[in-house]
């Protein structure tokens, strides 16, 4: 399984369509921590409205971790595209190559193959979401300094002292994570049943597309369908922003996550054991 | 004797369309065992069930003695196949995908040792270049290659020769026959082409729409009783027309005039039957070649009934 796993690895990394997601998710934080830099304090006076005029909100309010939360947000809606591209591509990509099949004939068993190639992606993932971090962490933090966090919800600011914030990108690193890893299952799953990479693709994008606007959409008919959409629950990283943070939800939904990824999985073994290997 | 592949009523229905039907046959051991058949016969269907790529409807194999339902690790560890064309990870260079295939096929070679696998097949000095700039041979040669990197006992290449020019093609055959003569290699080797296959088997499988037509040692199949007689007549619809009036069993193919199979014996009496019916006759060519006999055998569909009622 490790060798497998390496090997997935090693290819995926050797493909030019790998680096598209990290030069697109590179650019999109740059752009942003640029915007911050020449015109930040705009945008905040914009966001606060008539609150300034309210509160006397002393200190640095456009800091590096403000601008990581807004690149996280911005961007947490955008990854699973990214990752759709390579996801979407790990068993139809084969197929469309005639690689499949040798790989099918070689000693290794379906499962284990498999589970390596779903193993990759999420690593894939993982290296995805942590360059995230670093860059749109690391640099705005060297730009914009550290203070407390300011973040606005729905109908509150909630203002988070410095010293606690570290630990809420932490485990919103890790929600998020279970949140893509998700994505790139469904992904998977249709990449079992194509013969080329595009189908799969565009049929995971489509999914994320309209859950996703199933979940933003407030009409109750829709309403009733989002505790079942795991899209409402990919949302609930903000939730270690909230203060306290209702940890009862959060695990819920990290359970709602880790359910879904296990149902896409269990269904990509079991179809791809039952797949005649005709490309 | 002894059978490295032992199929027995192998059968694969594609919803409604029987691709292979009730297919038997044995391989012994160390022998260039050729599988023949025309395009859409079933040769890559039984092939692709003999690798576990597709799942047989019914029947059972065997390879090298084991049950390959039970013991597909065991038995695919000790074979080695190209399915078509070698496809290989066209972005990767030749080294990193024998590197691939070695690993996945569980031998543990060092880099000198590949290097030495790739120059087996004239590939040494390329190692290095990606395989998207490698000529069809080259890949064909590549694939080779990475069959062989575990050192397997059995080889099965499906339709070897595709697309390749005819320096390529003897290249594969002299590999065949090294292989299998002087590493003891058994080998399946399957193609359209009778003539790739009848310099190199020991012994030959004939399938026509998924079922055994024929399957015995090269030189009895080259020897067949039946032979095939082509006419070239001043008049061939009234030749043929008389022919079929008088129980003569007429065949056509490949733009022949008139093709008729018959004992050889028979040959000097469908002669003096043409005199005697005043039938001017420019040419009577009785064709006996393995070829003939493999598209008598495989154009059955294109029979013409001689007893209409």
């Amino acid at each position: 399984m490790l060798t497998l796993t390496r090997i997935e690895l090693f290819k995926i990394f050797k493909k030019a369509r790998t680096y598209i997601a990290f030069g697109a998710i590179g650019a999109i934080i740059i752009l942003i921590q640029l915007a911050m830099y020449a015109d930040g304090e705009s945008y905040l006076e914009f966001m606060l409205g008539n609150i300034n005029t309210a509160f006397e909100i002393e200190g640095n309010k456009l800091n590096g971790y403000f601008v990581f939360y807004l690149i996280l947000h911005t961007l947490l809606v955008h990854v699973p595209l990214l990752i759709c591209l390579v996801a979407g591509d790990a068993v139809a990509g084969e197929a469309n190559m005639g690689t499949l099949r040798l790989l099918v004939t070689k000693p290794i068993s379906r499962t284990g193959l498999i589970l390596s190639k779903f193993l990759a992606s999420s690593i894939y993932t993982l290296l995805l979401l942590t360059f995230m971090a670093v860059l749109g962490l690391g640099v705005s933090v060297a730009l914009f300094g550290v203070s407390d966090l300011m973040v606005q919800k729905s109908d509150m600011f909630i203002l988070l002292d410095k010293a606690d914030v570290l630990w809420r990108y932490a485990a919103a690193y890790g929600f998020a994570a279970l949140s893509m890893i998700t994505v790139a299952a469904v992904a998977f799953l249709f990449s079992v049943f194509a013969d080329n990479s595009i189908g799969p693709i565009i049929a995971a994008m489509s999914v994320v597309i309209v859950a996703t606007i199933l979940t933003t959409m407030d009409i109750p008919i829709f309403n009733a369908l989002k505790p079942y959409l795991f899209t409402n629950h990919m949302l609930n990283w903000k939730g270690f922003f909230d203060n306290p943070v209702d940890l009862r939800e959060v695990l819920k939904s990290a359970g709602v996550l880790v359910l879904h990824i296990v149902l896409f999985v269990s269904l990509a073994v079991y179809f791809f054991r039952k797949k005649d290997v005709l490309s | 004797m002894s059978f490295i592949i032992d199929v027995q009523g192998l059968t694969k229905v594609f919803k409604e369309v029987t691709a292979v039907n009730d297919l038997s046959f044995s391989v012994p051991k160390g022998e260039v065992y050729g599988f023949l058949g025309q395009n859409g016969a079933g040769k890559s269907t039984t092939i692709r069930m003999l690798l576990t790529l597709i799942q047989p409807t019914s029947g059972s194999v065997s390879i090298l003695g084991k049950d390959l339902l039970h013991h597909r690790k065991e038995v695919l560890q000790q074979t080695g196949a190209i399915i078509e064309k070698p496809d290989l990870y066209k972005y990767l260079t030749a080294l990193e995908n024998i590197s691939i295939m070695a690993r996945l096929s569980g031998a543990k070679l060092t880099k000198k040792e590949l290097v030495r696998q790739l120059e087996r097949v004239g590939l040494a000095e390329r190692a290095t270049s990606k395989v998207k700039t490698f000529s069809q041979g080259m890949k064909q040669r590549l694939g080779i290659a990475c069959t062989l990197v575990h050192n397997p006992q059995l080889i099965i290449l499906d339709e070897p020769t595709n697309g390749l020019d005819p320096q390529g093609i003897a290249d594969v055959r002299n590999l065949v026959l090294s292989l299998s003569k002087d590493e003891g290699k058994t080998i399946f080797v399957s193609s359209h082409l009778l003539s790739e296959i009848e310099v190199i088997a020991d012994s030959m499988l004939i399938i026509d729409k998924g079922k055994k037509v024929a399957e015995g040692k090269a030189e009895d199949l080259l020897h067949p009783s039946d032979t095939l007689v082509q006419l070239e007549t001043a008049n061939d619809v009234q030749t043929k027309i008389l022919l079929l009036a008088n129980r003569w069993s007429v065949y056509l193919q490949d733009g022949a005039n008139i093709v008729l199979k018959m004992h050889r014996t028979e040959v000097p009496a469908l002669n003096i039957f043409l005199v005697q019916n005043g039938v001017e006759v420019f040419s009577l060519r009785s064709k006996h070649s393995l070829e003939d006999y493999f598209l008598s055998l495989t154009t059955a569909n294109q029979h013409v009934d001689a007893y209409p009622n």
